[in-house]
């Protein structure tokens, strides 16, 4: 915990939450919402089309997926931990983070499950997609909405 | 928990209870905070927080058993009070002794939207938009941040 | 921004039954929109996305008549941000009908639906036509820009609400 208290009280943390200009918090802020919706809707249209939503869009169309998935992720981390210096103390202990936190792992797995079983071969590409990658297309999409939500909520729930 | 927190708070607090409701002017506040539980506090003011999402001031408040608790205030963003003037960084001044009135959070902790704060020099900073009546210390309603500036009165 | 001419639509707004049912019968129904409009922008934002990259050029081999299935999709994430947009309006019109980051939230929305217009009423047809490696003329790319350009302001212009135009009587 005391780890948490000097986390909030360094001047980057103190930059963060209460600089006056535009670029500190707000763009920090912007920036996470950007990188979470390059995120969750790269892999909600990946997930759409295994359940196959534009049927004759060949797989090996979606094979910028995956870069554009680490890019927001990239970013949401970045600015995700900059948000989360503002308010170590309180964040370290909250609930709905963790749950949130937790979600986004769970849904960054399935989606390594999904391009394991599905992108990892031209034969894999070419082969109908089995009822395991549609149960793990609708996983994934509950999970995102779930993180989705569990991030909203951080500002309501203690 | 709750209950002693508020008893300790009844000698100098008033609570409105019936009474046409204040405006919370902020969204996302009902949802934390109760703006039909409106209560007074006074204490030292321990600190302010001038920080995004939401400012908030730090006040110890000495209940009658000789316990203190700290509160928070919370309220808009740094750039809304900037906008209304109360960034000055003398303005608020620590160790000095203030009262407020505010919409007590749901979940009972020591912690609420503040309505409106009386200075150690006994001027009235009224910063929410449109409070009437059930705000205990600004019963006139006198217009807050409504006006483009937080109204200060002297009584 | 202090618009004086818009207050008596500001109080008009707030006196409604409607708006008085969304700010002080249900805690929960803010944090609910906030959610839903969340879920929303990324539903629209990938899908959209999605079929406005390929109108830039990328994943040749894709017909465009089939990255198109994705846009009623967009359109529904549209929708559920419209639906909660107005809910937002309507419970507490003074925060945003004098903000300025709404304004320009409306002009790129507007920019975005003008250029979905044009695109329906003068190029779709031709641009279907087009075999699924055919190279994509200048004014599909514009297209595709223009309508990725607009859905990321509407985000930028959105979440900056309570940051771009700080004024008091907003309240955020």
């Amino acid at each position: 915990m005391q780890f948490f208290t000097w986390l909030q009280d360094t001047q980057f943390a103190h930059w963060v939450a209460s600089d006056p200009s535009l670029l500190a918090y707000p763009t920090i802020l912007t920036l996470h919402t950007v990188g979470m919706a390059i995120v969750v809707g790269t892999c909600a249209v990946v997930d759409l089309r295994l359940l196959g939503i534009g049927g004759d869009i060949p797989l090996a169309a979606l094979g910028a997926a995956p870069r554009l998935v680490w890019a927001g992720f990239l970013i949401n981390a970045a600015t995700g931990l900059a948000l989360f210096t503002t308010d170590a103390e309180h964040k370290a202990t909250q609930t709905v983070f963790f749950v949130k936190l937790s979600l986004i792992f769970l849904a960054l797995a399935v989606y390594a499950r999904i391009r394991k079983l599905v992108f990892r071969s031209p034969a894999a590409l070419a082969a109908p997609i089995s009822s395991e990658v549609k149960a793990l297309a609708i996983l994934s999409l509950i999970l995102w909405t779930g993180a989705t939500v569990a991030g909203r909520l951080m500002a309501y729930l203690l | 928990m709750m209950r002693k927190l508020l008893a300790g708070l009844a000698v100098a607090s008033v609570v409105a209870v019936a009474a046409p409701r204040v405006a919370l002017a902020h969204h996302a506040m009902q949802a934390e905070f109760d703006q039909n539980n409106v209560v007074v506090i006074s204490g030292v003011l321990k600190k302010v927080n001038w920080v995004n999402p939401h400012v908030n001031f730090l006040l110890d408040v000495t209940e009658p058993d000789g316990k203190v608790t700290t509160w928070t205030l919370v309220h808009a963003g740094p750039n809304q009070l900037r906008a209304a003037g109360l960034s000055d960084r003398d303005f608020f001044q620590v160790g000095k002794n203030y009262t407020a009135s505010l919409a007590l959070a749901r979940n009972g902790s020591p912690r609420g939207y503040v309505f409106t704060i009386k200075t150690p020099d006994d001027k009235y900073i009224y910063l929410t938009f449109g409070s009437v009546g059930s705000d205990p210390l600004n019963k006139d309603g006198k217009g807050g941040l409504g006006n483009g500036h937080p109204t200060t009165f002297q009584n | 921004m202090t618009i004086p001419a818009l207050d008596p639509f500001i109080d008009f707004i707030r006196s409604t039954r409607l708006s008085e049912l969304f700010r002080n019968q249900v805690a929960w129904l803010w944090p609910l929109c906030e959610s839903l409009h969340f879920v929303g922008l990324s539903l629209l934002i990938g899908a959209a996305g999605f079929f406005d990259l390929r109108l830039l050029g990328f994943m040749k081999g894709v017909p465009l008549r089939s990255a198109k299935r994705f846009v009623p999709w967009a359109m529904a994430g549209f929708a559920v941000n419209l639906l909660t947009g107005l809910i937002f309006f309507i419970s507490q019109p003074q925060q945003y009908a004098t903000n300025l980051a709404m304004w320009l939230k409306v002009l790129f929305l507007l920019v975005a639906g003008i250029n979905a217009m044009l695109f329906e009423t003068s190029y779709s047809d031709r641009l279907m036509a087009l075999g699924p490696d055919a190279e994509m003329p200048f004014s599909a790319k514009v297209i595709g820009a223009v309508s990725l350009i607009a859905w990321f302001a509407v985000l930028y212009f959105g979440r900056m609400l309570p940051y771009l135009d700080p004024n008091p009587r907003s309240g955020v």
